[in-house]
């Protein structure tokens, strides 16, 4: 009220700052910098457009309703890939089956119950412990207050080795699953076999997108529905958990079109390419079942000396992309569906 | 609602899979037929087949033949190699194994702890080809034992055929053969380079463009003014029109890759291609007719599948091995 400015003075001139960028003129530098970005994208593009263009100039001839219906094959011009197809639709029901519900528990529990309740409960079992509570009740009270010391620390383990995790090498992981589901577990060298191990490749990659799907959900939708009275299981299941679910699926998805496309673990699981009978369809029999996935099929062709087989190569690539960019649709429809801005 | 959200994106999970089963229902009706009716036996079963790459297509051929006769016995063939076919055959997991070598010592010595009885059986043939690009003349057309262990030993700095020896002419050699994976390495090294004094085999200079797939191979021969590759006798006859292959002198005078020189054995770097069959599996119906099947049409699968033949005498010797066990 007091810094009334007296009339008639003119307004200031406007600040450089409010000035349209666009005015700007801009920097040489500044110019070279937008043309290297878009050049190397036009790389990038025209590597993709190459590739898929060569692929599928080479495999449409090859491409037919009796390709993808014919079994595996040592000539050419009768090989199938409907084994390779059936193997690998039965292992991404399995992986997901067990990668999802897995991968998204524990993200929640890293990302909302692990270290925020600590402090709270430690002092509620305290409280407990001094109330006077004797015997066994008191002895698991001590139990749980001593984990709840070193929770962080392990969260902080798990945490750390997680990113790790999704950075080493798929041979590696099935060498894993050899060893833990055929020689641990007893499980044959099937669809199952192959399946769990795809699972457990792609285990850190849901839970990474996961954690990152739910920590951009605004902490004040948690805290809003906690001060109306919400437990935090309750905040978590009925508002964060659907609000992060676009971007949980959309992860899941990347992870599954990571898994599809695996050959080096399945090769150490004991993955086949030809068998005289096609896979089930039924993921329950999936542990008596041979283990056919697409590219392990694609890398055997390859590798056939006659150039017919080159081009069924191909034409299995062609299917691979085909199914690899259904899953990615179904992601970008999810994602559309249910996706909210705040 | 919250709820039915979570349904719906289940649901549309459940679209994932389904779209994509779908494309691979409609053919479900192909999965059990395919068999001439005509000849069809009551055998049945399950035979578990594993080992070299090189083998697998000829395996593969034969199983299918055999799968169109018995419908009901169930043939899988996997390609860890040879190396890795013989680990999980001598743990008794597969029944047969195929080899583009003999059994080494120390599978042999395990096979036999884990109480696992074989017998090897020849079911064709195979000659490491050395080709180099079509219409290029390095001075000579054939090649040497002693000039091929000069361009290939460890240690060796040989990068222009002038330097292999007097008669070849003055053209860069760029080289190229299969990955130390593989049993063509394995073979090439120990025919060329033979083994040191400890009774190892020579592993080959490594400075060379190497790969497990031999169609890499071929790639590299081809783009090469005049390069050196070798691989198996198949890879060369599918690219004859862009690659020329050299004769070999073992010794005995030069000798071309050909079908009937590497059947009868006289091409040098010729190689028999076995499967293993376990004693205990041969005991089983399916598996010795299988077997017998297999050796009985032999000749005819090798020709059809692009393989060389095994001769006449070794297939005779087979069948009686699988008789007499």
């Amino acid at each position: 009220m007091t810094t009334l400015e007296a009339p008639g003075t003119p307004p200031p001139p406007p600040a450089a700052a409010t000035r349209p960028l666009a005015r700007k003129r801009s920097r040489p530098s500044e110019q070279l910098f937008k043309w290297l970005v878009m050049g190397l994208t036009a790389i990038t593009i025209a590597m993709l457009i190459w590739l898929i263009s060569s692929v599928v100039i080479k495999g449409a001839g090859s491409l037919s309703w009796a390709f993808l219906a014919d079994k595996p094959s040592s000539n050419p011009d009768k090989a199938g890939f409907n084994s390779a197809l059936r193997g690998s639709v039965v292992l991404m029901i399995i992986t997901i089956f067990f990668a999802w519900p897995i991968g998204v528990a524990a993200a929640l529990y890293l990302e909302k119950f692990a270290t925020q309740s600590a402090e709270a409960s430690e002092r509620k079992v305290r409280e407990r412990l001094g109330s006077g509570v004797s015997g066994v009740h008191a002895g698991w009270l001590r139990v749980r207050l001593s984990w709840l010391r070193v929770r962080p620390r392990v969260v902080h383990l798990v945490d750390v080795n997680i990113s790790n995790l999704a950075a080493v090498p798929s041979i590696i992981y099935g060498l894993l699953g050899l060893a833990i589901f055929v020689g641990i577990l007893g499980i044959s060298k099937s669809l199952l076999a192959g399946g769990l191990t795809l699972a457990v490749l792609i285990l850190p990659i849901i839970i990474i997108a996961a954690r990152e799907a739910l920590r951009a959900v605004p902490i004040s939708i948690e805290q809003g529905a906690m001060a109306l009275g919400a437990t935090r299981w309750q905040a978590v299941r009925s508002q964060v958990f659907p609000a992060a679910l676009p971007g949980i699926l959309t992860g899941t998805i990347l992870a599954m079109s990571r898994a599809i496309g695996e050959t080096a673990p399945l090769i150490v699981v004991g993955g086949i390419v030809f068998g005289t009978a096609v896979p089930s369809l039924n993921p329950l029999d999936a542990g008596n079942e041979a283990l056919f996935a697409m590219p392990l099929q694609i890398y055997f062709w390859t590798d056939q000396p006659q150039a017919s087989f080159q081009a069924i190569a191909a034409a299995g690539i062609i299917v691979l992309l085909a199914t690899l960019l259904v899953m990615n649709l179904v992601a970008i429809i999810l994602r559309n569906r249910y996706s909210k801005r705040w | 609602m919250k709820a039915r959200r979570i349904y719906a994106s289940l649901a549309a999970l459940a679209v994932v899979g389904g779209s994509v089963t779908l494309a691979a229902c409609g053919s479900s009706s192909s999965s059990s037929d395919t068999s001439g009716g005509s000849g069809a036996t009551d055998l049945a079963g399950k035979i578990t087949i594993d080992g070299s790459s090189t083998v697998a297509p000829l395996t593969t051929a034969a199983a299918e033949a055999f799968n169109g006769k018995n419908p009901d016995v169930n043939i899988t063939v996997g390609t860890s190699g040879t190396g890795g076919g013989f680990e999980v055959f001598c743990k008794g997991e597969t029944d047969i194994s195929n080899a583009s070598r003999e059994i080494k010592d120390e599978e042999a010595e395990a096979c036999k702890k884990a109480g696992i009885e074989y017998v090897p059986v020849r079911v064709a043939s195979d000659g490491i080809t050395l080709v180099t690009k079509a219409g290029v003349d390095v001075g000579k057309a054939c090649l040497t034992f002693p000039e091929l262990k000069k361009i290939w030993e460890p240690g060796s700095k040989v990068n222009n055929w002038s330097q292999v020896g007097s008669g070849f002419k003055d053209l860069p050699l760029a080289l190229a053969g299969a990955g130390s994976e593989s049993g063509t390495y394995d073979f090439f090294n120990e025919t060329i380079l033979g083994e040191d004094a400890k009774g190892e085999v020579i592993q080959s200079r490594q400075d060379y463009s190497a790969s497990e797939d031999d169609n890499v191979t071929v790639r590299a021969v081809t783009d090469a003014e005049a390069g050196l590759g070798y691989f198996g006798f198949s890879y060369y006859e599918a690219n004859t029109d862009t690659m020329q292959a050299f004769a070999v002198d073992g010794g005995k005078g030069c000798v071309e890759p050909t079908i009937d020189s590497i059947t009868k054995g006289d091409y040098p770097i010729s190689r028999p291609l076995y499967i293993y069959v376990s004693k205990k599996a041969l005991a089983r119906p399916e598996v010795k007719a299988f077997v017998t099947d297999y050796v009985d049409n032999a000749t005819q699968l090798a020709t059809d599948a692009k393989f060389v033949p095994a001769p006449q005498s070794a297939l005779d010797e087979s069948k009686q091995a699988i008789g007499a066990s």
